[in-house]
């Protein structure tokens, strides 16, 4: 079921309504039997997957943090934890990986001249499954470093692992965050106004997504079919229009699962904090993704030693995580690729720093000047769109020539001659999707620079104001986002990871 | 508290303006199946005689302005563009909560489609009319795939993308043609002609068809509805160049079906000897009549209306007064195509004098000089049949009997003056109607001429001395 559905459009409001009204001790109960509807709505067999998935963990934990053992870390406690972590992952790797390491075996016995027979299988990736199996796992770690204690209600649990809202693309949920709130949800009052906050906050997801991502979506899918029909401008502008498309798409996801998560009276953790300004590597992933890019980091490169280690160790355990992070991504070496280009870029930053700083020097230019802040906001931005040419395209050789023809076969006039408008929107699709990403990028700025959402920039405004921007919003949203019938649903590009 | 209901209150004030107008804008606006019904729900209670449902074969091939004019049946064309069984079966049940006719005429062309589903435009033709119902419910069910039944109830789904169609006329209550539809009773008149010099007629053989599972079910339901109800029910076969020996092998099933339940059943392609079906003029293209065929197929139905069934006089009921202004519509339509058919000056100017009140005409010459022999030529033409429009200047209106004579404003232009809501405006340029110019040549005489009650500029020719210039 997706966010920008009509089946979501009844099954939201039901689901609210009987939250609120039944029994508060049987409102977890009710959130699972969602939960549960809400991922089986894909397909049904999906459930006994993350059923499966919840049973191992909880079971595991119950064991890890059993009493008297969860102070003194011991064989039998990592033991499990290991048995706990392998079997996840094997799970995961089985239905996402295992099409990419038959191909990757075949491929490298068809270099030595033995050619195997491809296996046939018919696995259907689960939605959301990364998300999912991640925020069981943290779970589990959690309980085992004694962080959080086990969660005893078998259903609260599941719950925590399935909560719909967030089930499918994130954020990945920690323990300490959303289980707590379970925990107490018999304590969540009917509040009006953090009702109200939700429902703008998904109505600005909303508009994400069915605005932005899914219009340039149309462009984005058409250049990419055919990018050797095309010049270099073209592609890149290509490029960058598939930068923001991923953005909104992800970040539209997020944004209504908060808020859909608030209407119910939960905190979800952000997600997204105007990534696309970020003037460094390392910026753009503190404010991307920041759900993964800190499970990662807690329970992958921390592990490994983090950054207190000698340089070379660093770039090691640097290189690693972003491989991994890419890998996560999808089950085709792209990804893998992807994830080491940005590894390569912060490591090529780092490096690069004193000559950096030299060059600033020279030119008489402050760090904080504003030439400075956005020649790297923009630098940023372009690095992040070339490698994102890896995570779009269908290959790896179709990217290599794609950016090749970028470089090789510039052709600035068609800025000029109205060439942009000739890539799969017309001239007012396109000045909608130019309208739509000021707006975004509008909404990005006041995050930025205030630290506030733009639903609350708004809320802080005059009842006027307030009253004419939300019904302005929502009209933008019924008459130019893409659905009905001259659009198929667009699925959020995240959920196959 | 009292601060969050007035902002509560004030919001939802705002949506539901600002969705009315998203509504009033965005809507299909179709002539067919959408204008007619909300025609059909104004009609005066208990009126109509005669109701017409089915698709094109009917709104186009069948005239309730004939019918009116000549045979004083108040008939309405009640119809969709492709319209199956199944949207005729809940149209018409819908239909009858607002009206009893005493003759319900289902015209039967569709029952040769084999189709599971009309294309989305013609479900929306064919649904949207409705208003919300039971029975639209019905019928949008069993009109739309599964999966999109929802996605065509909620209008606002199909309709929400049209932005970068919307015109001016999408702002006015009646998109297109506010004369046309206020009264309408839901006819057609296609003005097209495609010319057939081999038909003939498909002789009869007798032979059966199946007709489609979905097409037959419905077809049933309408018959056993009619008799339910006690509504006399014909079924008719509009007559087409394109009839084919498998389309009347179905028909001929269907008529048997008919037959079993003691309906009468009219193929009239077996009576286009009958009727006069001239194959070079009353043919739109292979499967509508033209106006000409349309009113042959009418004038030679309505005998067996008149025989056949009972009708109550309606002169001078106030009752019936759309059915006049429909006619005159009808009318008044003919004469507009009649003018545009004219290729002989002479004979314009005869058409000219005729012209009654009904009409505004512009003339304005083009010419280096106002007393050149052309013009002198035509005026006086125009003078002998009657029509003395003589004057100093260039351009003149002549409206009401009365001739205004444009002559140049402090503004710039020579005539300005509204009609229904159009602007009608004289300057170097030409003729403007809504700002479109309808002068035709810069070396003659230009003659506009609306139809007020077309409500359309109904000719605009160029007389030059080659002849007329459209």
């Amino acid at each position: 079921m997706l966010f920008n559905s009509l089946q979501f459009l009844i099954f939201f409001p039901i689901a609210i309504l009987v939250y609120y009204a039944c029994p508060k001790k049987a409102r977890y109960i009710w959130l699972l039997i969602c939960s549960y509807y809400f991922y089986m709505s894909w397909n049904p067999e999906y459930a006994l997957l993350i059923l499966a998935s919840t049973v191992i963990t909880y079971v595991g934990s119950l064991i890890i943090g059993s009493e008297g053992v969860s102070n003194k870390p011991d064989k039998k406690r990592k033991a499990v934890l290991v048995a706990v972590l392998l079997s996840n992952l094997f799970i995961l790797g089985f239905f996402k990986y295992s099409g990419l390491l038959i191909d990757s075996v075949v491929y490298v016995f068809g270099k030595i001249g033995v050619y195997l027979t491809k296996p046939t299988f018919d696995i259907i990736l689960p939605v959301g499954i990364s998300f999912y199996t991640f925020q069981a796992l943290s779970y589990s770690i959690d309980v085992y470093k004694g962080e959080f204690k086990p969660e005893k209600n078998f259903f609260k649990y599941a719950l925590f692992v399935s909560f719909f809202p967030q089930l499918v693309a994130g954020p990945i949920e920690r323990s300490k965050n959303l289980l707590g709130q379970i925990q107490k949800v018999h304590e969540i009052k009917f509040n009006i106004e953090k009702v109200y906050h939700g429902l703008l906050t998904m109505l600005w997801g909303f508009f994400l997504k069915m605005v932005i991502a899914d219009r340039l979506s149309i462009l984005v899918d058409g250049v990419y079919a055919r990018f050797y029909i095309y010049g270099g401008v073209e592609l890149l502008f290509t490029a960058l229009a598939f930068t923001i498309q991923l953005y909104c798409d992800f970040a539209s996801y997020s944004t209504i699962a908060i808020g859909a998560a608030e209407v119910l009276g939960f905190t979800l953790m952000e997600n997204f904090d105007a990534p696309h300004l970020s003037m460094s590597i390392k910026e753009f992933w503190r404010r991307w993704h920041i759900s993964l890019s800190s499970w990662f980091k807690d329970y992958l490169y921390i592990p490994m030693g983090g950054s207190r280690v000698k340089k070379s160790r660093r770039y090691f355990n640097l290189m690693v995580t972003f491989l991994v992070s890419g890998l996560w991504h999808g089950a085709s070496w792209n990804y893998v690729i992807w994830g080491g280009i940005h590894g390569l870029y912060q490591i090529i930053g780092e490096m690069l720093m004193p000559i950096r700083n030299k060059i600033r020097s020279i030119l008489g230019l402050e760090e904080d000047c504003a030439t400075v802040k956005v020649l790297r906001t923009a630098m940023t931005f372009l690095l992040v769109a070339l490698a994102l040419v890896v995570f779009r395209a269908p290959n790896m050789s179709q990217a290599i020539s794609f950016l090749k023809r970028i470089v090789m076969d510039f052709d600035p006039w068609i800025l000029f001659t109205g060439g942009v408008y000739e890539l799969g929107l017309d001239r007012p699709e396109m000045n909608i999707a130019f309208c739509a990403v000021a707006l975004m990028v509008v909404a990005d700025v006041i995050k930025y620079k205030k630290r506030i959402t733009i639903v609350d920039a708004v809320l802080k405004k005059d009842w006027l104001f307030q009253v004419v921007s939300v019904t302005a919003l929502l009209l933008v949203v019924f008459i130019f986002g893409v659905y009905g019938p001259a659009f198929d649903a667009q699925a959020f590009i995240y959920f196959q990871f | 508290m009292k601060k969050k209901i007035l902002y509560g209150l004030a919001l939802v004030l705002a949506i539901t303006i600002s969705f009315t107008a998203f509504h009033k804008v965005f809507s299909f606006k179709y002539g067919e199946g959408i204008y007619n019904f909300k025609a059909y729900r104004e009609l005066p209670k208990d009126s109509l005689d005669l109701l017409l449902i089915g698709s094109s074969h009917a709104f186009e091939d069948i005239n309730p302005a004939i019918l009116w004019e000549d045979d004083g049946i108040a008939a309405f064309d009640l119809c969709g563009e492709f319209q199956p069984m199944w949207n005729s079966y809940y149209n018409l049940q819908e239909a009858l909560k607002y009206q009893t006719p005493k003759l319900v005429l289902l015209e039967g062309y569709t029952l040769t489609l084999d189709l599971e589903y009309s294309e989305p435009e013609r479900i929306i033709k064919n649904t949207y009319g409705l208003k919300p119902s039971v029975n639209r419910i019905k019928s949008n069910q069993v009109s739309t795939p599964k999966g999109e039944h929802l996605s065509y109830l909620l209008e606002y789904i199909q309709y929400h993308n049209r932005y970068n169609a919307i015109e001016a006329e999408d702002f006015k209550k009646y998109k297109d043609n506010e004369k046309k539809y206020k009264g309408w009773k839901g006819f057609g008149n296609n003005f097209e002609v495609m010319e057939f010099p081999d038909y003939e007629p498909v002789i009869n053989d007798g032979t059966r068809g199946d007709i489609p599972d979905k097409q037959e079910e419905y077809y049933i339901k309408i018959i056993e509805m009619c008799q339910e109800r006690n509504i006399p029910l014909l079924i008719t076969v509009s007559p087409y160049a394109g009839y084919t020996m498998k389309e009347m092998a179905i028909h001929n099933t269907a008529a048997d079906i008919a037959a079993s339940y003691g309906v009468p059943f009219v193929n009239y392609n077996e009576y286009t000897k009958e009727m006069g079906f001239d194959g070079m003029t009353d043919a739109a293209d292979t499967g509508h009549l033209s106006a000409a065929g349309s009113a042959k197929l009418t004038h030679f139905m309505a005998p067996y209306f008149l025989e056949n069934y009972e009708w109550e006089d309606h002169t001078g009921d106030p009752k019936y007064e759309s059915w006049d202004k429909d006619a005159h519509y009808y009318n008044n339509q003919m004469i507009d195509h009649k003018l545009g058919e004219i290729t002989d000056t002479d004979e314009y100017a005869e058409e000219l004098t005729k012209l009654n009140d009904d009409f505004i005409f512009v003339v304005y010459a083009y010419s280096e000089d106002w007393s050149s022999d052309l013009i002198v030529q035509y005026m006086d033409l125009l003078a002998d049949k009657g029509l003395n429009l003589y004057g100093d200047e260039k351009a003149m209106v002549y409206e009401d009997g009365e001739v205004t004579l444009a002559s140049p404003h402090k503004e710039g232009y020579f005539y300005s003056k509204r009609f229904d809501g159009k602007e009608l405006l004289i300057d170097e340029e030409g003729i403007f109607f809504d700002r479109i110019n309808y002068g035709k040549v810069k070396n003659g005489i230009n003659i506009t001429i609306y139809d007020k009650i077309t409500g359309e500029v109904a000719d605009a020719v160029g007389i030059t001395p080659f002849g007329i210039e459209r």
